[in-house]
């Protein structure tokens, strides 16, 4: 249900720009930030595995269907457990929460159950944003291809 | 300053990087936009810096041999005294992957930062003796370079511009259990002195 924050075991993912991976692989936290335009101004958008199921596989594979970003190649999704980042993020921040916001179908999108936003980080630019944009990068537990042979 | 280091006379001139449109995957730095002048100390003459203005910067700036023949006879052992620094292999490296970084971000509608690049390269200059680190473009167009180890300490520097990083601190103490954690802005100079009293110089230094 929109607006209702996601289960503490449950797990995110969070597309990471290519440019923004690191070379040993790991996501940059400054992709963990909000953004002055575009769709993360107020909340970061994410992405809630289990609405699609228990399997891996499964999970990724829908995200990947409903996702409205342009997904490159080398571009990663970053997976985190929701109960380990927000206990991590914590004891910078007091109000950080990570609630469901489905968005529905429209003319040129399917609907996307999965979207979630994370919501309560630092302003955009701040230095806050970045050491908390670090913190929950040290959550990150797998990165996962967001663009599967023959997808593109 | 040893025999076999290069130092940079001015930085008073503006830097950017432009992407030719016939071979994209490349990096040009303007010449017009180059670093005015750069002393290099050849070899058995450290007390004697002689000033080109051309050829080092080729030296560390493209990808290219330097045409020996305009070099003097001195010149030509510093060369290739140079050519084969780890510093400059260190820089050419950089220098890589921020080729691969503009790329990927031209791919995603951003660019590269001529301030961040600009106060980015200077700083691999002048804190030649540091560790590579994991460079990354954010998408706001600024390089940020992170050090890490496996205890959870970990430097991650914002190029801002005008010589001013945006740094994250996390440094796991010994006697401690927890991180400290810090952010903040600083000069180069300031940073230093971050590094210092943070005691991250074994992150950082090989």
């Amino acid at each position: 249900m929109k607006g209702e924050r996601l289960p503490s075991t449950d797990t995110i993912v969070r597309y990471v720009k290519p440019s923004m991976v690191q070379e040993d692989g790991n996501p940059d936290g400054s992709e963990f930030r909000l953004r002055s335009n575009g769709s993360d101004d107020t909340g970061l958008s994410v992405n809630w595995l289990e609405i699609f199921g228990n399997a891996k596989p499964d999970q990724l594979a829908n995200v990947r269907k409903v996702s409205r970003l342009r997904r490159k190649p080398t571009g990663r999704f970053a997976e985190m457990n929701v109960g380990t980042v927000l206990q991590t993020i914590g004891h910078e921040l007091h109000n950080a929460l990570i609630v469901h916001d489905p968005l529905p179908a429209t003319e040129e999108w399917d609907a996307d159950p999965s979207h979630s936003e994370f919501v309560g980080l630092p302003p955009q630019d701040s230095d806050q944003a970045l050491l908390v944009g670090d913190l929950i990068a040290q959550c990150v537990v797998a990165m996962h291809p967001a663009v599967t042979e023959g997808e593109h | 300053m040893d025999e076999s280091s290069v130092s940079i006379d001015s930085m008073s001139q503006e830097w950017s990087f432009q992407h030719e449109t016939d071979t994209p995957s490349a990096i040009v730095l303007d010449d017009s936009l180059r670093i005015p002048q750069m002393t290099l100390y050849p070899i058995g003459r450290s007390n004697r810096p002689t000033i080109h203005p051309t050829i080092h910067t080729d030296i560390y700036f493209s990808r290219y041999k330097v045409d020996e023949s305009v070099l003097h006879e001195d010149w030509q052992t510093s060369t290739v005294f140079i050519d084969r620094d780890p510093i400059r292999d260190k820089i050419q490296d950089y220098l890589e992957r921020l080729n691969v970084l503009c790329n990927q971000a031209l791919e995603d509608g951003y660019g590269l930062s001529g301030q961040s690049a600009h106060d980015f390269l200077i700083f691999i200059h002048t804190e030649h003796q540091l560790r590579r680190g994991n460079l990354i473009l954010m998408d706001n167009g600024n390089l940020r370079i992170m050090w890490k180890d496996e205890q959870g300490t970990q430097l991650g520097l914002q190029f801002l511009g005008d010589r001013v990083v945006q740094y994250v601190v996390f440094k796991q103490r010994r006697a401690a259990k927890h991180v400290s954690r810090v952010a903040g802005r600083d000069t180069f100079d300031g940073l230093k002195r971050q590094i210092e009293s943070f005691e991250l110089k074994s992150l950082l230094c090989e």
